[in-house]
């Protein structure tokens, strides 16, 4: 084969890795919100009302 | 004047210092539920290729929390590890609200929770919650929550009489807190 | 005067009658807010910048400096430097204080004589000078109004 198409099969392949590297680190990004636990680790001291 | 801020819109919000540099962005928000308050924040660093930052943002150290950015003085205000965030995180009691259920105390589901509204200002307070409806099939609603009785990763467990004061929009919602607070000073 | 009445200047070193180059952006710091160097483009590929004490005067038609030597290449800059382009303030969003964005520095009026801000312009109107606290590279922070 010429060897212009390894160079844009090279490049392809490049380009897929590089955008699932970009989208792994968006989700690692990604956050949530989150109610802190409120009851003290350990002991049962009852409910916090 | 008070404004309104979703918990979801914050993530992703940029940390800027008052010398204009963006040190990192925000990743979770984590509150009090019981309180109403802002605990902390999880960080992560900014740009295409960045992940978590091992460093938490105490709310204590946040100069302004806005609908665009969170301000801090300078980047010392950021802690030296994330430790503070996690005891919040792991500690038993809490959970992840997003998607958790909303209950009443007398075992009626109001919904699905879909996020947080936050009241902005000095001291800003989470003042209700955002719910997907189930049993008016999709619907969304805004409860007044001022004191959750209970809350686990699965659900929060609210004062029966709630249900008697959703908003349909965000707006709404400062009303209908004030009505749920006189019906809970009037019932206790 | 106006930056973009300023933009497109050229800079003459009074001691060797030459042109030196001419002024693209500034830079500005903030307590109280000035201009602290002026940024130029010259013959040569990089741009250069000059510090606002080596102003000898803001004329009309040109800023004169004293001496070629008032002049550093930008790429020599540190970033912690007054100087550095990461405090160039336009095309930057206007963080308040408070968390919100109020717009866009699309120009700026200072006092030619020594530098001082007078108003920041974005799309949606004025800000006084004095309300400046810092630029960086991500944003232009103003304290919020009184």
């Amino acid at each position: 084969m010429d060897w212009w198409i390894w160079v844009v099969i090279g490049l392809a392949v490049l380009a897929a890795v590089a955008s699932s590297v970009v989208a792994v680190q968006a989700r690692r990004r990604s956050g949530d919100v989150i109610a802190g636990g409120t009851r003290p680790r350990g002991g049962r001291k009852g409910r916090q009302t | 004047m008070s404004t309104y801020l979703r918990a979801r819109e914050i993530r992703e919000e940029p940390v800027v210092t008052l010398a204009g540099e963006d040190i990192a962005q925000v990743k979770d928000i984590v509150f009090d539920p019981m309180r109403g308050t802002l605990t902390c924040f999880t960080l992560s660093g900014r740009g295409l290729l960045a992940g978590p930052l091992k460093r938490a943002l105490l709310w204590k150290k946040v100069h302004a929390l806005g609908p665009d950015a969170v301000m801090v003085r300078d980047g010392k205000a950021l802690e030296e590890d994330d430790q503070a965030a996690r005891e919040s995180i792991d500690a038993p009691g809490g959970g992840h609200v997003i998607g958790a259920r909303m209950m009443t105390e007398d075992g009626t589901v109001l919904g699905t929770i879909t996020d947080v509204i936050i009241e902005t200002g000095k001291a800003p307070q989470v003042i209700g919650y955002e719910v997907v409806s189930t049993a008016q099939t999709g619907r969304t609603l805004f409860l007044p929550v001022i004191k959750p009785s209970s809350v686990s990763e699965e659900m929060v467990v609210v004062p029966a009489c709630t249900a008697d004061f959703s908003a349909g929009d965000v707006v709404g919602l400062p009303a209908a807190a004030e009505g749920l607070r006189r019906r809970l000073e009037q019932e206790t | 005067m106006l930056l973009s009445s300023a933009q497109g200047r050229a800079v003459v070193a009074v001691s060797t009658a030459e042109q030196l180059g001419t002024i693209t952006a500034v830079t500005l710091a903030p307590s109280p807010p000035h201009i602290s160097a002026v940024r130029l483009k010259t013959r040569g590929r990089h741009g250069h910048v000059m510090a606002w004490s080596n102003v000898h005067s803001f004329g009309k038609d040109a800023l004169t400096v004293r001496s070629v030597e008032a002049l550093k290449p930008e790429n020599e800059l540190g970033s912690d430097e007054e100087a550095h382009r990461s405090h160039d303030p336009l095309g930057k969003p206007v963080l308040v204080e408070t968390g919100e964005c109020v717009g866009t520095i699309e120009d700026l009026d200072f006092d030619e004589t020594d530098g001082r801000i007078r108003a920041l312009f974005t799309a949606e109107g004025e800000i006084p000078g004095d309300r400046l606290i810092g630029v960086g590279s991500y944003a232009v922070i103003v304290q919020r109004p009184e």
